[in-house]
């Protein structure tokens, strides 16, 4: 009964999903406004390897998101690494 | 048969009833812990699934200009360029960038768009309310996310709000519309404004852009192209819609995950409970198989009757935790849980997880702890049973 109901009620209407797309294709930009900690946490799929780096030199991922949101697998793609 | 099936499950009932706080305990631990490791999953689920619903949106290809390993400004004329290339349909030179509200201790993500382009203002009707004239008006104007209005008016900026541009004086922007609630994952510490005040606001030159993205209508082209402009631009990096695609693939990496650690102490428990079904096999339960053997019943039977035991107890114990977990998520909203994946140190968004019916986590959820229960009670009574009746009373 619950899946039932939540199928017909918490599921994303067509119309929502279409403002959705339309939010992203107005921005452009990839990713989740869930945490907002830091841009390499906002946007990490875009986001280049040394983000982290310039929020302290010593440091690296400090906020508690990043034990969630593992940096992006494609951080290091610099230079055509993947295209040539 | 079904008369003996009738009998045995009666039989198991009763056998449950008789040690009932025990059973009861085990039954409320393994729901528990079933619900938490669910919900964990849900959670991250239903982010996921917010991520490939609008990943069609994106743009084929980003190019970003990397020096010395940090992204630069690119120069405006490159876009010019990269549109001549065959096979490239558009291409949209971006002003965007993030902007420390000190105040709040809170980053918002700055996106300059052309306000008065018809097509922008077009979906900005659609995703916006309070979309009024006032981004007609001299005074430029923003479109804010909800949790930033929200901010907004806690904070008195209830017209509008002041940004400290680089050199120390401020620019007045007022709030001309909000985004709808519905879209509130994505947008929520996002500030749409025109492409000058983002300019001004950001620090980019005239004649620069933060980044270039480009559209490709036919997906074989994709890679040619990456290449062209890599050919082209050596100091680029190109970030296509498959490598976000594949970044969305991994963004939780179990590896180092929170997760892990969760799903390891919620396992951890799932084995100490097993291991004390395994071996705190009670003098009273030998008794018990021992009578039963010396009643006529043969291995199978007691097998059976344990078997029956249970199943009882780990699917009810499953269903409920199934249950507690889709109320806990979807109607709940997941609190505290939500909390992991937020952040501390970010806008306290209000967005509503959507459902999705993920009947692979379900299975696995399944396959992970009921078996492996069942055959935790099955095998130290398989033992005990098949010892003789007499050696056991003894």
């Amino acid at each position: 009964m619950t899946v039932l109901h939540l199928s017909f009620n918490r599921y994303n209407t067509d119309e929502s999903i279409h403002n959705k797309r339309e939010f992203v294709r107005l921005v452009q930009l990839p990713d989740l406004a869930v945490t907002t900690a830091a841009g390499f946490i906002r946007h990490r799929s875009i986001a280049y390897v040394n983000m982290a780096f310039y929020a302290g030199p010593e440091i690296r991922d400090y906020f508690p998101s990043a034990f969630i949101y593992a940096p992006s697998k494609i951080i290091n793609v610099t230079n055509g690494k993947n295209y040539e | 048969m079904v008369k003996i099936m009738n009998s045995f499950l009666s039989f198991a009932i009763n056998s449950l009833f008789r040690r009932g706080s025990k059973n009861i305990f085990i039954y409320i631990v393994l729901a528990l812990l079933i619900t938490m490791v669910l919900s964990v999953f849900m959670v991250s689920g239903a982010l996921k699934q917010e991520l490939d619903l609008t990943v069609s949106a994106l743009p084929e290809i980003t190019v970003q200009k990397i020096e010395a390993g940090k992204q630069r400004d690119i120069d405006i004329e490159r876009a010019d360029e990269i549109l001549n290339i065959p096979g490239v349909s558009n291409v949209f030179p971006r002003v965007w960038g993030y902007y420390y509200f000190d105040f709040a201790g809170v980053n918002f993500s700055i996106i300059g768009i052309d306000i008065f382009d018809n097509q922008y203002k077009k979906s900005l009707q659609t995703i916006a309310n309070r979309f009024d004239d006032i981004l007609d008006n001299e005074t430029p104007a923003m479109i804010v996310g909800q949790s930033i209005y929200q901010l907004f008016q806690d904070v008195g900026y209830h017209e509008a709000m002041y940004f400290r541009k680089i050199d120390g004086s401020y620019i007045q922007v007022k709030i001309g519309g909000v985004f709808k609630y519905e879209t509130d994952l994505e947008s929520s510490d996002t500030i749409v404004l025109p492409i000058d005040t983002a300019r001004e606001i950001l620090s980019v030159h005239d004649g620069f852009v933060t980044d270039i993205t480009v559209n490709i209508p036919n997906p074989e082209e994709i890679q040619t192209i990456a290449v062209k402009i890599q050919k082209m631009y050596p100091d680029v990096r190109i970030i296509s819609k498959n490598d976000i695609l594949i970044s969305y693939q991994n963004i939780f990496d179990y590896k180092n995950g929170i997760f892990m650690v969760l799903l390891s102490i919620a396992l951890f428990t799932f084995f100490i409970i097993i291991f004390d079904k395994l071996s705190g096999v009670s003098s009273e339960e030998k008794v018990e198989v021992g009578i039963l053997k010396s009643l006529g019943w043969t291995i199978n039977d007691i097998i059976r009757l344990k078997f029956y035991e249970s199943v009882m107890i780990s699917i009810s114990a499953y269903l409920t935790g199934f249950l507690f977990s889709l109320i806990y998520v979807f109607y709940m909203n997941a609190p505290m849980i939500r909390n992991i994946f937020s952040g501390y140190s970010s806008l306290k968004s209000t967005f509503q997880l959507s459902y999705h019916f993920d009947i692979k986590l379900y299975v696995l959820v399944f396959l992970i702890t009921v078996p492996v229960f069942i055959a935790a009670t099955i095998i130290p009574s398989w033992k005990i049973a098949s010892t003789d009746a007499d050696e056991v009373l003894r």
